[in-house]
């Protein structure tokens, strides 16, 4: 797991995954509990009003995931996240995602202030 | 303005706050004072920013900035405890930073658990507030307090306020001094308040353009953009606006100063901005 840690894994939102293939990345967003594949090979990831992305698990869930999650894995060409890690993030108080969304758009299209190498 | 983010307010809004926007970014002084008088203000940053730092005498630098005590935002990927102190590792994304959190004084002696600091564990999200230390030309955190994150929210307005302080002392350096705090100050109230964040452009003063024409909007910026104290001349504006003639000049020199936006200042031939 390690090696996952060496390199930065820049926060993306769906529209930016095309740029990233083959890269490590993280995501937020909601996971309904309908979303999840019988089989616990993959999820879909709802990381705005509109979009959902498809993560893919390399062991199954073992665990019902629901509301804020971050999976921090690999894109593949597909646009599918291939994840390598995930959180169930809590919150005390309701997390914003469209802030959220706002602000890593924001960081991405300033890079001279919020680098990711 | 921070004091309404949320962010940094339970650690006493004042030392987050007001360290923030009283010190400023100019407070560091350099060069000819013989004592260096070390910056006091705690810079947000990220675990990248934090490996870029360069040790500088006492002090480390990062980009153009004195930098000794910093806040951070992350996910604790591992944490290890021994007698004198508890060591994480930290990460937000862009890196990982190490940081180190020693005992407190308070729990040594026997008997007495006092305030033993709370290990946190694996997995979970921590602000801190800590000193930058170099150890072997490896930059550490001696952290001064950690403290769990609730509100995920923190994570978002943290990434927005390392931004916010890159624009601002890129703006500083430049020295424009009247758009990062305009275009900034309303995108922040405004996030603070829930919403409206997209109709904020930081790139150009685009509020200034209500009201004035292509011709008017060119004077305008070019008079505001001087920081000659006597102003801007006329033929000054006619030789840097090669395109317009005079009495276009002219005219949106008079429509400015009716307005207010522009001022008179050695003759009639020089115009100082008013904002």
């Amino acid at each position: 797991m390690d090696e996952l840690y060496a390199t930065p894994r820049p926060r993306v939102t769906a529209s930016m995954l095309p740029k990233y293939v083959g890269n490590n990345v993280t995501m937020v967003g909601l996971v309904d509990s309908g979303d999840i594949a019988s089989d616990g090979n993959s999820f879909r990831l709802k990381v705005d009003d509109k979009t959902a992305v498809t993560v893919v698990m390399n062991t199954p869930l073992n665990e019902l995931l629901e509301d804020v999650v971050e999976v921090t894995g690999t894109v593949n060409n597909q646009s599918h996240l291939q994840c390598i890690t995930y959180r169930k993030i809590t919150s005390t108080v309701e997390f914003s995602l469209d802030n959220y969304n706002k602000t890593v758009e924001l960081a991405h299209s300033h890079p001279e202030y919020c680098t990711y190498k | 303005m921070f004091q309404n983010s949320g962010g940094m307010q339970d650690f006493g809004g004042d030392f987050g706050g007001g360290g923030f926007q009283v010190g400023g970014f100019g407070s560091p002084a350099v060069g000819d004072r013989q004592k260096k008088i070390r910056s006091q203000n705690i810079v947000p940053v990220t675990a990248q920013n934090v490996s870029e730092m360069i040790p500088d005498d006492s002090a480390f630098r990062l980009g153009d900035n004195d930098v000794s005590h910093v806040t951070m935002v992350g996910t604790v990927i591992h944490s290890e405890k021994s007698q004198t102190c508890t060591t994480y590792k930290i990460d937000d994304t862009t890196g990982t930073v190490i940081v180190k959190h020693w005992n407190s004084l308070d729990s040594e002696d026997d008997g007495m658990e006092g305030e033993e600091s709370p290990v946190y564990e694996q997995g979970s999200t921590v602000r801190v507030f800590a000193q930058v230390r170099s150890f072997q030309k490896i930059v550490t955190l001696n952290a001064l307090h950690i403290r769990p994150v609730e509100d995920l929210n923190e994570v978002t307005v943290h990434m927005l306020e390392c931004i916010k302080f890159n624009m601002v002392s890129k703006a500083k350096k430049n020295q424009k001094p009247s758009f990062p705090n305009q275009s900034s100050n309303a995108g922040f109230s405004q996030f603070s308040s829930g919403g409206g964040f997209a109709g904020n452009q930081m790139n150009q003063p685009s509020a200034m353009n209500m009201g004035m024409n292509a011709v008017q909007t060119q004077v305008w910026q070019l008079i505001e953009g001087s920081t000659d104290p006597g102003g801007m001349s006329i033929t000054e504006i006619r030789s840097t606006l090669k395109g317009l003639n005079l009495n276009r000049i002219k005219e949106a020199l008079d429509f400015l100063s009716n307005e207010g936006h522009i001022y008179s200042t050695v003759d009639d031939e020089h115009f100082k901005s008013t904002s």
